[in-house]
């Protein structure tokens, strides 16, 4: 055991203690239930514990938002909901404000633990609920602060096989240079939204390391070839992935891709005729794609797969990524773009969202990033002779991406139809892909020359560094100053 | 490539360092504590009829609050004057805010702080002829907003002696700018707060965060460069 641990690279060491830090200390200065839904996930937790079964239910039935007596005396009298979302606010900070609302807490038992009712968050699937139920009640019976504050700190393994996944994914990929894997997995570990989900309750970074690990494997395996510890792999995952998150529901089809490309490779390899031939191979994979294109628009229009709706979603979509055209209809979420979710909310915007960046950031990083797809479009025609050597790792990395993105879109969609207010595609959605985040910068910083690509991967790796410390001031500006 | 390594990553880490250094010292209006925020869906206000009194309990006063700050509407007219009494066990202090101020001024008024974190009811009185409008806070959101937040604060108010749902947007703030840095201390204090680790662990989080990371980050970076190097 010593031995395996002594061979984990210095590097990757240094980057998992990292990590670590920064998820206690977000967690430590971020105040109780300040996550996004914070309240919601513990609700859920503490429901699975204090009640029989497991509350998972798609609808409210009508019933209104209903916190357990124990977590409403948390928040009244320890001020949380007069803080959440409101910058003039600030948390109660002193000894007084906590004796106060322990005497009102003191008296509390089982009872006032259970008799939480409906929060959105009971929509979700059980698994990272269930995760959460451990931290609980290894706390038990602390106080519901430090529950809470231990459940955050639970999320640390998961964030460290984020960082993990992220890193043996680099070296598959660019065979095992210490340099890309370092600078790669070094800009995922201080993106300060992947940091922020570590250090609240909320089942995203469960989701973002089954995805991570998840992608891993499906490189491998197309790669590689077909082990039964990577199918049994892909299913557990894809399994947790649905019961994670209805996000993660679609991570079964980069799966199945992985696992059909190595398939074909295999025979291929082994002389075996193919079992198509290339006309039919083709129409079976277009076959494929519309089938799963049919599924998505079905699932974003409600079911009205009539030529309206689908040209309404089509129109929408084009118009998220692309200036509208002519002929298109209004999009109804014109005010909600491609900006904020892949710039403003992916790396930033923390807390109840009241806490960004200031514009000037936002800014550079958006130029940044756009700098940053050009440059990994000239890595990928500079490397091209290697890409057709790595295309099957390229096409299930993409295809994963397209996958999900697609299913952010068409879930997004959907709501619109429903509540035309909530944009609900949003920046730290994106955090499951976020080891493809790591790859791109690798590869940008592997076309360069050897010098060169030393000074630019240091030099990614220093703003990367200064972002993550503007988000932590951030938070300690918003809620402390 | 160690050599450029090092060169861009000290340059990082010198931009870092800058940037942190103006935030830290920039000298900011600091709060002590804030009771009730302003709303985040609606304006209330609450009424004081001349010669009537409205009080506010469980406000947190600590060893900074020196300014109390709250806003009056008038309806146009010049406000009336207040007499303000900032009250807890074993202390009572009283102060006047003169008449003539602006409608829906922010008004701030001076109290010496406890020594210690106190519980404490504040009470505002209109001595003047008009009606003052104190700007307040009821938690009413709008149908469909069933967001977590903008709920009224734990305090009780009362009109003369009478109960009511809202509570006055009042806040302390320390009598003049200071800095971040300043407060260092303080904060730490503060985040340990409603957490079952002590402030010795906070500033243990915060110096692996500010020495460690960088420090950190800047030895994998070279190890790594010199891992390809020797390849």
């Amino acid at each position: 055991m010593v031995g395996r641990l002594r061979r984990i690279p210095k590097p990757l060491c240094v980057l998992l203690v990292i990590a670590a830090v920064e998820a206690a200390a977000w967690a430590t200065a971020l105040p109780p239930l300040q996550g996004p839904d914070e309240i919601a996930h513990l609700q859920y937790t503490q429901e699975i514990v204090e009640t029989p079964g497991i509350p998972w239910r798609s609808r409210s039935g009508g019933e209104p938002v209903r916190y357990s007596t124990e977590i409403a005396t948390a928040v009244r009298w320890g001020q949380l909901s007069t803080l959440a979302a409101n910058p003039p606010a600030h948390p109660a900070w002193t000894a007084v404000d906590e004796d106060l609302w322990r005497r009102h807490d003191q008296g509390l038992g089982h009872r006032d633990r259970a008799d939480g009712g409906w929060v959105s968050a009971l929509r979700n699937p059980p698994l990272y609920y269930v995760y959460e139920a451990v931290p609980y009640l290894v706390t038990y019976p602390a106080s519901i602060f430090t529950r809470e504050y231990v459940m955050r700190l639970a999320n640390i393994p998961l964030l460290l096989v984020v960082v993990a996944s992220t890193w043996l994914l680099l070296g598959h990929l660019f065979r095992r240079s210490r340099w890309l894997q370092t600078v790669g997995t070094a800009v995922v570990t201080l993106n300060p939204q992947l940091t922020h989900l570590a250090a609240i309750v909320n089942p995203d970074i469960a989701l973002a390391a089954i995805w991570s690990l998840a992608l891993l494997i499906c490189v491998r395996t197309a790669e590689g070839g077909i082990t039964r510890g990577r199918v049994a792999g892909l299913a557990a995952l894809s399994a947790a992935s649905a019961l994670t998150q209805p996000r993660g529901v679609p991570l079964f089809l980069a799966a199945l891709l992985a696992i059909g490309l190595a398939w074909l490779r295999a025979r291929r390899s082994a002389g075996a005729p193919p079992v198509l031939g290339p006309v039919a191979a083709w129409s079976a994979a277009a076959a494929s794609v519309a089938a799963a294109g049919v599924i998505y628009v079905w699932y974003a229009t409600r079911g009205e797969l009539s030529a309206g709706p689908v040209r309404q979603f089509a129109s929408y979509l084009w118009q998220f990524y692309l200036p509208k055209l002519g002929f298109l209809a209004p999009n109804p979420q014109s005010g909600w773009t491609v900006r904020d979710v892949y710039i403003d909310r992916f790396y930033g915007t923390f807390a109840q969202l009241e806490v960004t960046f200031p514009a000037w950031l936002d800014h550079l990083l958006a130029l940044g990033s756009a700098a940053g797809v050009v440059a990994v479009v000239v890595a990928l025609v500079v490397h091209r002779g290697a890409v057709a050597r790595r295309r099957a790792a390229l096409a299930v990395m993409a295809a994963a991406a397209l996958i999900y993105i697609l299913a952010l879109h068409a879930a997004a969609w959907r709501n619109i139809l429903i509540a035309p207010g909530d944009p609900i595609l949003t920046g730290r959605y994106l955090v499951p892909l976020i080891a493809l985040f790591g790859v791109c910068v690798a590869m940008v910083v592997s076309a360069l020359p050897r010098r060169v690509a030393g000074f630019a991967g240091a030099a990614i790796v220093s703003i990367a560094l200064v972002v993550q410390f503007a988000a932590i001031g951030a938070v300690l500006e918003r809620f402390y100053a | 490539m160690r050599k450029w390594v090092l060169v861009a990553y000290l340059g990082g880490l010198v931009a870092v360092i800058a940037v942190a250094a103006a935030w830290a010292l920039k000298d900011r209006d600091f709060p002590a504590s804030t009771a009730q925020p302003p709303p985040l869906f609606t304006a209330p206000t609450i009424p004081i009829k001349p010669g009537q009194a409205a009080c506010s309990n469980d406000i947190t006063v600590e060893s900074h609050s020196r300014q109390m700050r709250f806003q009056v509407g008038t309806m146009g007219k010049p406000g009336p004057e207040l007499e303000l009494t900032l009250r807890w066990p074993g202390a009572v202090q009283r102060r006047t805010q003169a008449g003539g101020y602006a409608d829906n001024a922010v008004l701030g008024a001076e109290f010496d702080p406890p020594s210690e974190p106190r519980l404490a009811t504040v009470c505002f009185s209109n001595r003047g002829r008009v009606p003052a409008y104190l700007f307040a806070a009821d938690g009413t959101r709008p149908v469909g907003r069933e967001v977590f937040g903008g709920d009224v604060s734990r305090s009780t108010t009362t009109v003369d002696g009478r109960r009511i749902a809202a509570n006055v947007v009042l806040s302390f703030y320390e009598a003049k700018p200071t800095s971040i840095l300043a407060r260092t201390s303080a904060t730490a204090s503060r985040i340990a707060v409603f957490r079952p680790v002590g402030t010795w662990f906070v500033w243990l989080l915060g110096a692996l965060f500010v020495i460690g990371i960088p420090a950190g980050l800047a030895w994998a970076l070279l190890r790594a460069a010199g891992d390809d190097d020797r390849v």
